[in-house]
């Protein structure tokens, strides 16, 4: 652990040399459960997400025909609507201890994967190109939400070359025209899963997996609510990691609607009791694009030294509607419109696929109902697509709510590149900044 | 009764600074190059000031730390960021200031106060992780020519015209200079370039914040005639001196805040 003012943050060893071959869904099964293992029992629950996923790539193992390799942000539901499993490569980077994490970018960099390709990709681009990841029976790919992911296609073209490849364009625009144009792109997806999998889609399934879906977002709008309230009683600092694969890979299935509504019972419950998160509430900020995924301790610093609560994260928020149907009767065609909604607002996928107004006023529109003290712009020093959009959101929130938000340069990943110390030190001035116009002493 | 007296410690980069306070005027300030024990370099920083100012260290009340070796000041009892410290020290200097560049040895903000004169923070923007625009790119560039820091600025003024350099990174642009050396460019001219690429790097940050008057600089960099002129040109704004030494001016706005701690406190 370093020392920051006597706060712990995490230090590393990478003189280790690590076995970069070793089983990835083991590696994450032992570390993640050692996690958990480590806290307390009474809020282990808040972790099943995290649980379920892998429990799903590990039953792979036995089901490799349903074994389908899905892009982050391509609605997970297609996928599930074929009874099949999703796996993410790219989401284990995000689940792996951070040494293990960048001795897999070192060995792609040494494979001449080009600097500026993310260690989100780039940490599984190695283990992909050498064979180290499992076949997959189909491959669902898109062009969002920035230009890294759109050639991350050609990493796995290379991987599996005679895996034909499904590339979902997603549409500029957010009227009908832009869903009608991805449900029928969707439609050609399912072909494609029938084609490529063997299987045929089982309409009622489809029906339920769009009807989960549905009572996810309801929850998940029901828990904002109660989110807003100050003290929040749910930070969402505090379950990042759960809340991001939760809806960037389990949407759909009962296990999150399950887990969503144990969720939806203790924020109402700390919400009557006034209860907020794990320290008192002070200021609350939005936190935008990437998060410190190797050390969570820089929350913990804020909320510690300042009582600065992160209370939203744009990209965990959600943005899909779901419409209004009866979905144990709806037809194809009305879920295929369902699907492409919810594909046309997925996290990141959102933001990353048309104008960017759409990054701005979405993180207008979480500041303004979060009633926030400031935002904090995060931005991956490699996403290079929301930059653009930095200044503007910038501006525009201080010309419209008044509040001001940093803007800071960070690798989600690679404590290498942007430390935690060096976090806290562009977080430091800005939340004194907000203290002093809040007239709180931190 | 007798005026309580503070101190302000900024460990920088390159330099640590101490101000010794009473809350109405500075007693002492102090100024040493940093080492690589910044406990031992702020020790002797705020010895060297209280000798100057005629007190013990056991008379010093308060002390706030800031600058990279913050949390290594022996005996702070409060740790600030190095942004407020200079809002607070400027605003403490001249109470117009509106806008503040600080550019230090490894790094430059850009800081907007608000207008009541009480040095708060309205909002700042800051270089990253990269040396151009800072001091110790100035520093790398005097040791390229083999000259004292304290010269470069007035070396510059004496350019007929200002050499473009292109390379925004120190280690590219050290090249870059060797080359212009070797192609029989003027000493003076290259230095102008050199000002004026600090001051490139230095301009961005401003519309980050938004320009208000007056401006002015702290930190090392503002003692550097060559890169204030240039950056003037930029900005096309009058870039108005502190008072006080802008070297200080950190660790000046960090004994106000003790000053103000500890009247709190009491
Ligand atoms: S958005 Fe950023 S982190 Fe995500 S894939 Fe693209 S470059 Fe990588």
């Amino acid at each position: 652990m370093s020392d920051y003012k006597g706060f712990q943050f995490k230090t590393y060893d990478f003189s280790k040399q690590l076995d970069t071959h070793i089983d990835l869904i083991d590696l994450l099964h032992n570390t993640i459960g050692a996690d958990l293992k480590k806290r307390p029992e009474n809020v282990r629950w808040l972790f099943e997400p995290v649980q379920q996923y892998l429990d799903e790539l590990a039953a792979l193992r036995e089901n490799p025909d349903k074994l389908v390799y899905r892009h982050f942000t391509f609605a997970p539901e297609i996928v599930y609507a074929m009874d099949c499993i999703s796996y993410v490569p790219e989401a284990l980077t995000f689940m792996m201890p951070t040494e293990y994490l960048c001795a897999l970018v070192d060995e792609g960099r040494e494979m001449d994967v080009p600097d500026h390709f993310c260690g989100f990709l780039g940490g599984v681009t190695a283990p992909l190109l050498t064979g180290r990841l499992p076949k997959p029976k189909a491959i669902l790919h898109c062009n969002q939400p920035c230009d890294n992911s759109v050639a991350w296609g050609s990493v796995l073209a290379e991987s599996f070359p005679d895996t034909e490849m499904f590339i979902l364009d997603n549409p500029y625009g957010d009227d009908e025209e832009g869903v009608r144009f991805a449900a029928e792109q969707l439609r050609e997806g399912f072909n494609y899963l029938e084609r490529m999998t063997g299987k045929r889609l089982d309409l009622d399934r489809f029906r339920e997996v769009m009807a989960k879906s549905a009572e996810a977002y309801r929850l998940m709008y029901e828990i904002n609510e109660y989110k807003k309230a100050i003290p929040c009683p749910i930070p969402t600092s505090s379950i990042l990691r759960p809340i991001s694969v939760a809806f960037y890979a389990l949407t759909g299935t009962e296990g999150l609607v399950g887990w969503l509504e144990k969720h939806l019972a203790d924020t109402k419950e700390r919400y009557e009791k006034g209860t907020g998160g794990w320290r008192e509430e002070k200021m609350r900020v939005v936190w935008n694009l990437s998060w410190p995924i190797f050390d969570y301790g820089v929350y913990d610093w804020m909320e510690e030294t300042f009582g600065a609560i992160a209370v939203a994260y744009h990209s965990a928020e959600p943005f899909y509607q779901p419409p209004d149907i009866d979905y144990g009767k709806a037809s194809y065609e009305e879920l295929l419109r369902a699907l492409a909604l919810r594909n046309n607002n997925h996290a990141m996928g959102r933001q990353g696929r048309g104008h960017f107004m759409t990054f701005v006023n979405d993180t207008l529109k979480w500041c303004r109902e979060f009633s926030a003290d400031g935002a904090i712009f995060a931005g991956h020093w490699q996403c290079q697509a929301n930059w653009a959009a930095a200044q503007i959101t910038k501006e525009k929130l201080m010309e419209e709510l008044g509040i001001p938000m940093l803007i800071m340069t960070v690798d989600q990943l690679d404590p290498r590149v942007v430390s935690a110390e060096q976090m806290v030190s562009r977080l430091e001035p800005f939340l004194e900044m907000l203290a002093e116009k809040k007239g709180i002493k931190p | 009764m007798s005026q309580p007296i503070v101190a302000g410690c900024d460990v920088g980069s390159i330099w640590a600074k101490a101000v010794i306070f009473d809350g109405k005027e500075i007693l002492a300030s102090a100024v040493i190059p940093s080492s690589p024990f910044p406990a031992k370099t702020a020790e002797k920083v705020l010895e060297k000031a209280a000798n100057k100012a005629g007190v013990s260290m056991g008379d010093i009340e308060y002390v706030v730390g800031t600058g990279y070796g913050r949390v290594n000041v022996p005996n702070a009892k409060k740790t600030v960021s190095e942004i407020a410290c200079h809002a607070k020290g400027a605003a403490w200097s001249c109470s117009d200031v509106a806008t503040l560049i600080d550019v230090g040895g490894q790094d430059c903000k850009v800081i907007s106060l608000a207008s009541d004169g009480h040095g708060r923070v309205m909002d700042f923007s800051m270089n990253d992780k990269c040396a151009a625009g800072t001091g110790r790119f100035l520093e790398v560039m005097a040791g390229v020519f083999e000259l004292p820091i304290e010269e470069f600025g007035e070396r510059a003024l004496k350019a007929e015209r200002i050499l473009g350099i292109s390379s925004q990174c120190t280690v590219f642009a050290e090249s870059e200079v060797v080359c212009l050396i070797a192609q029989g460019h003027e000493i003076e001219q290259i230095i102008a370039g050199i000002c004026d690429a600090v001051a490139a790097r230095v301009s961005v940050l401003v519309p980050r914040v938004g320009l208000r008057e007056k401006v002015y600089m702290s930190g090392g960099v503002a003692k550097n005639i060559g890169v204030r002129q240039a950056l003037q040109r930029r900005l096309r704004v009058t870039i108005w001196e502190l008072t006080e030494d802008p070297l200080i001016i950190g660790a000046l706005g960090a004994a106000v805040l003790a000053m103000d701690a500890l009247r709190q406190q009491q």
